[in-house]
């Protein structure tokens, strides 16, 4: 048995342990379709593996789109990129080319081919990748291309890596200028770098960097070469980061505090550097959509350090989050249209909103222009004596704030707290406490002013309701009028009905005290209003009903004695119970007097009326009939008809 | 005994009055210088006119008169003259224009209290109409022409028909009172006047057999149902002698119906004769 277990151990044991590993990564999968990555979509090619329920391309993949019908109709918008993954991580060759061509459409046979000219720009770039950083020389390129001949090198930029950092010189161009510079080893930008013009011999800008700290920039302008000092040779605590966006805002402040006229934004370096970094982004936003990479590349430099402490960065958060909430009601006040009015008949309002724009412009604009730095990060790279000094020149503002031009009562403005603060501006505590200062001012003075908007909101809205109370009564009673000097008796009762329940709640809703629930019943009165003049136009047209409804029900019938026409009121009882029994039912309700809530009941309750019995006209109704004779009932009479009565549901 | 008596009292009545008729009748026949107006006769008349709807077209006029004739005992309403049942089939042309043909039934009762012939006689006719409406403003005009063949016998014993035509034209107008048009609930005043004419063998010297003059007032209750009394008076020749004129003043009190008794559905184009 001893032989057949050492077999065992030594052949077939480290063949199970491969096939565990391999069943463990997974098998590698070919894909091959429509993929969408980095913006670009096309058919793709190429091996995966899936691990954890991720797919990861591990091996040669291509990517390509091409549309001749497209070129030759119109445009062509082209790509093809090709190069490997290893595990997710692009690495190795790879070339990226695309763009977008058009064609004059004239073709030309070469050998088995067709050969059509092309127009347009493409894009070029290669290089070697290791573990997703670019790494040797990598070239990008934008050719403007006419006639499928390079016209024109609109962007070129050449810079060699190590594993993603920046090695020796670089070179990157434009069609307007050139730049030339070097890196240490460690990446850090060093020497002089060059930006040279086109059109002048002599360099435009020259950046002297040393192990990543500039010190000092040179400008060819028209009245001659302008020296800026940045950094200086030596500093006592700097730290690296990279040269981007920030590091030029950082130059900026560093510049104009010197009060130089110089904006490193529109320096060729600047938008040379910026143009590199968007192509590179490009191809760095397709390597993240399929794997993983670094390829945006890290020019090092050096800027000074004021690094802040705990306690001070806690304090530093403070400031933001009270700025932020005075920022809010601040501008809430300062752009409310009804604040706005309110001011010009209430002094006091007037005097608390002077206040608020003192607060705003002491107070929240100083510390908006601090908490910028904050927010573009470069807080730390400034030094503190200097940007304070800057921002508050005077120092903190005083909790008592002093308004101008005013009456001696409303002269000075303090908010009464236990938070105090020294006006001494470098310290971080001084401005925390400023800015909750800022925020409970703000926060008081709206409660006030909010209180007072809402007063006079409600106000506004009394005096809206009252002239639609107006309104509506006066509207009410000219109808009533018109309607009485040609009523009967029953109507002039139904119409007196309306008067009264009109004046009831009209005097319910006088006396009672102004307050929101007065407001609420206002509404409800001026409902019951519309809905009581929905009725006396209802009531109004009553005999215009009946005569629609006496026409509906007449029938023409031929009399051979008179050989004439006559009309017949047909199934009276039907008309009798509509004119006999509803009719004076519904006015004698409305007399009752009508509630509010009735009103729109019975005139719901006439409609359905007049449309049941125009209905019922065609309808076989010889039975109906019948059940009617003698019916007085009004609502067994309004159930026979098939009538929905707005009593008989509330007296359920 | 006393059946036995009356009986007695009727023969001999009967004998004497055929005598004494014998007499004034061989006077009569010989026209007198000037012409007699006899002294007016008052009688009732009790009118149905039934218009019954059989068909789109065609109607069923059914009319029964109950005449009453006053005498010496019955002054006032009288006694019954004639039962008069009037039949035909008429045919609605248009709504302005209709025709009848039927027949006619009359019973007639012997009013003359000196008479000895019989008491009951029937009497027969043949007859169509031509009927023609006019509007004038709210007053409707009617023209009416009736032919009737007429057979009639007296009331003596064994007596014969004799065969006489009639030619009657009426004009007649209905005037609403209390409204513009005519509709239920409407009265109305109806003048009208009858010419009736008279042709055949017996007829030798009195053509006009009546003049009719009318003027009643109604009452539409509904289209169906409409009720009207009035006063005629009429005068005519007597066909014995043409130089004596009969005169009566007669009380009419009629009834018409109209009914329909067809399916609504039916009924719908019932006045749209032309549609």
């Amino acid at each position: 048995m001893k032989p057949r277990n050492k077999l065992f151990q030594r052949i077939l044991f480290p063949l199970l342990f491969l096939f565990f590993l391999g069943t463990t990564f997974g098998q590698t999968q070919l894909f091959s379709g429509d993929l969408t990555a980095g913006g670009y979509s096309g058919t793709a090619e190429y091996p995966f593996v899936i691990v954890d329920g991720d797919s990861i391309p591990d091996g040669s993949f291509l990517m390509y789109k091409s549309n001749v019908n497209a070129l030759l109709q119109e445009k062509d918008s082209f790509f093809s990129f090709s190069g490997a993954f290893d595990k997710g991580y692009p690495t190795g060759f790879w070339k990226f080319q695309f763009g977008e061509f058009s064609s004059n459409q004239a073709s030309q046979v070469v050998g088995y081919q067709y050969r059509i000219n092309v127009s347009g720009v493409q894009h070029d770039a290669f290089g070697n990748l290791a573990q997703g950083k670019p790494d040797g020389d990598w070239t990008y390129k934008i050719a403007e291309v006419d006639n499928s001949e390079v016209s024109e090198v609109l962007f070129s930029s050449q810079i060699s890596y190590d594993k993603g950092v920046p090695q020796k010189s670089f070179q990157i161009e434009n069609d307007s200028s050139s730049l030339v510079g070097r890196f240490l080893r460690n990446g850090f930008a060093h020497d002089v770098w060059v930006v040279y013009s086109d059109t002048e011999s002599d360099p435009a800008e020259n950046w002297f960097f040393t192990n990543g700290l500039l010190e000092k920039i040179e400008k060819t302008t028209e009245s001659g070469k302008q020296t800026y000092p940045v950094f200086g040779s030596t500093l006592q605590q700097n730290t690296e980061i990279v040269l981007d966006q920030r590091y030029l805002k950082v130059l900026e402040w560093y510049l104009s505090a010197q009060d130089s006229d110089i904006n490193p934004q529109g320096m060729a370096m600047y938008q040379l550097l910026e143009q590199n970094a968007a192509q590179y982004a490009s191809i760095d936003r397709f390597f993240n959509d399929l794997g993983q990479s670094a390829f945006m590349p890290r020019f090092k430099v050096k800027v000074p350090y004021y690094p802040l402490d705990s306690v001070e960065t806690t304090q530093l958060q403070e400031a933001k989050k009270s700025f932020a909430e005075a920022s809010a009601i601040s501008n809430s006040l300062l752009d409310n249209p009804q604040l706005d009015l309110l001011i010009r008949s209430n002094p006091e309002a007037q005097y608390y909103y002077s206040v608020v724009e003192k607060l705003q412009q002491d107070f929240i604009s100083p510390l908006a222009s601090f908490l910028t730095f904050e927010q573009l990060q470069i807080l730390t790279f400034l030094p503190k004596d200097e940007l304070y000094g800057q921002i508050w020149p005077n120092g903190l503002p005083a909790k008592q704030i002093q308004l101008e031009g005013q009456s001696e009562e409303y002269a000075s403005w303090e908010f009464t707290t236990t938070i105090s603060y020294g006006q001494e501006a470098s310290r971080m505590d001084n401005i925390a406490h400023m800015a909750t200062y800022a925020n409970q001012s703000l926060s008081s003075i709206s409660e006030k002013l909010t209180e007072w908007l809402r007063e006079e909101m409600k106000q506004q809205q009394f005096v809206e309701l009252d002239k639609e109370l107006v309104a509506q009564t006066k509207q009410l009673e000219e109808r009533i009028d018109s309607l009485k000097s040609a009523a009967s008796i029953k109507m002039t009762n139904a119409l007196n009905g309306i008067l009264s329940t009109k004046e009831e709640s009209l005097k319910a809703y006088a006396n009672m005290e102004a307050s929101d629930d007065k407001l609420e019943y206002g509404k409800t009165v001026l409902q019951c209003l519309k809905d009581l003049n929905q009725l006396t136009v209802t009531l109004g047209n009553l005999s215009k009903q009946q005569q629609a409804i006496t026409e509906k029900y007449q029938d023409a019938v031929w009399n051979p004695f008179t050989a004439t026409i006559m009309d017949e009121e047909v199934k009276k009882r039907i008309t009798a119970a509509y004119r006999n029994v509803i009719v004076p039912y519904v006015l004698e309700k409305v007399a009752a007097p009508v509630s509010c809530d009735q009103a729109l009941g019975i005139v719901q309750l006439l409609e359905d009326t007049e449309k049941r019995l125009f209905e019922l006209r065609d309808e076989s109704t010889s039975k109906l009939e019948r059940k009617l004779r003698r019916e007085q009932d009004p609502e067994t009479v309004l159930a026979l008809l098939g009538i929905v009565s707005p009593f008989n549901t509330v007296e359920q | 005994m006393r059946k036995f008596y009356n009986t007695q009292w009727i023969w001999c009545f009967l004998l004497c009055s055929t005598l004494s008729m014998n007499l004034f009748a061989q006077e009569e026949n010989v026209l007198p210088e000037e012409a007699e107006f006899k002294d007016p006769i008052g009688r009732v008349w009790f009118n149905t006119y039934g218009n019954i709807r059989i068909s789109k077209r065609l109607f069923w006029d059914a009319q029964t008169h109950f005449r009453f004739e006053e005498t010496a005992n019955t002054p006032y309403i009288g006694q019954i003259g004639q039962i008069y049942n009037r039949h035909a089939i008429g045919y609605i042309y248009s709504k302005k224009f209709n025709v009848s043909l039927g027949g006619v039934l009359r019973i007639n009762f012997n009013t003359d209290e000196d008479s000895e012939g019989r008491s009951v006689v029937p009497e027969w006719r043949i007859w169509h109409q031509y009927q023609y409406a006019m509007p004038l403003g709210s007053t409707m005009f009617y023209h009416r022409i009736r032919i009737e063949h007429r057979w009639t016998q007296g009331f003596a014993e064994n007596s014969e028909y004799i065969f006489r035509n009639r030619w009657r034209y009426m004009l007649r107008a209905k005037v609403p009172l209390n409204n513009y048009k005519f509709e239920p609930g409407t009265f109305y005043v109806s003048p009208e006047a009858e010419l009736i004419m008279q042709s055949g063998k017996p007829v030798v010297a009195s053509p006009m057999e009546d003049l009719r003059l009318t003027t009643t007032v109604g009452y539409i209750i509904n289209p169906r149902l409409t009720v009207a009394a009035g006063m005629m008076y009429s005068t005519g020749q007597s066909l014995d002698n043409g130089g004596i004129y009969k005169q009566n003043w007669t009380m009419r009190f009629h009834m018409y119906f109209s009914p329909d008794f067809r399916k609504v559905k039916n009924k719908l184009p019932s006045i749209h004769f032309d549609d």
